[in-house]
């Protein structure tokens, strides 16, 4: 048992393994203000994107809010915002940030499939992660995880 | 009578009696009134496709679809439809989002045909379709997402008995959404 942790960890180390985002923690993506109509967000903003080649992106795109170490997700927006504003990404006034709960969202795929929240640090993202795992069901699961929003954050 | 009954408030002198019938939809055929479908719309969209913007890009379509909304009928839904697609393309150009020239000719042609279903929840998806939404409460809503391809995508969640949600995941051509809706019980109010 012990060996086999420090091989997921030298696994890990040598990007050959993933880290899972636990369940109880939690993630956030950015809304942009077309995909909100009021109350009302678009299910398609949590769908996996078909790439200019054809292929549907490997996973979509979310930062996990326990990074930032913060007593409150809203209180973690305020960094967010500056690692957008590093990789040259918008946040207009008008969006927001959803906020979902690992376990959550992942029992809420499963009703079509099983996802997976993995962490997948940039250089100038380090709490950036992606929900994978579900290209077959692209459609069903964006409309689980639409269910399962927590709550959304304007940015500060 | 259907939706496509003639609305009341269609500007008058824009009828031509000779205009005939060009979309023929299941639930119309089956009320045996197919020969009511809104004529101001039949003839509008003729005019409309004969130009050349009918081809153009869609800040031309946005802009054509918004004068068509606002003369074919002057309704209150059709004026909010307008005013809606209006502010999308303003915020899809501030967010540096694109919106399909296809999707928003077939909005606008769903919408002109079907005068009396209601005003929905419009939106963009990330792949620069229109995506509307009619949303009747938890698990009771239908939605078409206008793809600017032959086929349209519909979703739908309709309440069945004993608490059961019946969902659907389905695509359709575009002549055929509302009878697929009225088939699964599903209301576009």
């Amino acid at each position: 048992m012990r060996w086999s942790r420090i091989l997921a960890r030298w696994l890990r180390a040598v990007g050959f393994a993933t880290t899972q985002l636990k369940p109880s923690d939690h993630f956030f993506r950015h809304l942009k203000k077309t995909w909100i109509d009021g109350d009302f967000v678009e299910p398609a903003a949590f769908r996996l994107r078909t790439k200019d080649d054809g292929q549907i992106e490997k996973g979509l795109s979310v930062n996990w809010v326990e990074y930032f170490r913060k007593p409150t997700p809203q209180e973690a927006i305020g960094a967010l915002i500056e690692i957008f504003r590093k990789k040259g990404r918008k946040a207009g006034p008008e969006s927001r940030f959803a906020l979902l709960n690992v376990g959550e969202a992942k029992n809420a795929a499963a009703k079509y499939t099983t996802v997976a929240v993995v962490l997948d640090k940039e250089k100038d993202d380090p709490s950036h992660a992606l929900v994978t795992g579900y290209e077959k069901y692209n459609d069903q699961v964006a409309e689980e995880l639409a269910k399962v929003i927590i709550n959304k954050f304007p940015p500060v | 009578m259907t939706e496509f009954a003639m609305n009341p408030m269609a500007p008058a002198g824009t009828i031509s009696p000779r205009v005939t019938l060009r979309w023929k939809t299941a639930d119309s055929h089956a009320n045996g009134d197919a020969d009511k479908v809104s004529k101001a719309a039949v003839e509008a969209l003729r005019h409309f496709h004969n130009t050349e913007t009918a081809k153009g890009s869609s800040h031309q379509q946005i802009a054509n679809t918004i004068q068509l909304l606002l003369q074919t009928y002057n309704n209150p839904r059709d004026r909010l439809i307008a005013d809606r697609l209006n502010m999308l393309e303003i915020d899809a150009a501030e967010e540096g989002e694109d919106i399909l020239a296809g999707s928003v000719s077939q909005f606008r042609d769903f919408f002109l045909m079907h005068p009396r279903l209601g005003f929905p929840k419009i939106t963009l998806t990330p792949d620069g379709t229109l995506r509307v939404r009619w949303i009747h409460g938890e698990g009771h809503f239908f939605a078409v997402e206008f793809t600017g391809k032959p086929l349209l995508k519909l979703v739908a969640e309709v309440p069945r008995k004993q608490g059961v949600i019946a969902q659907h995941f389905s695509s359709e051509p575009i002549e055929n959404v509302v009878a697929f809706a009225q088939a699964i019980g599903a209301a576009l109010t």
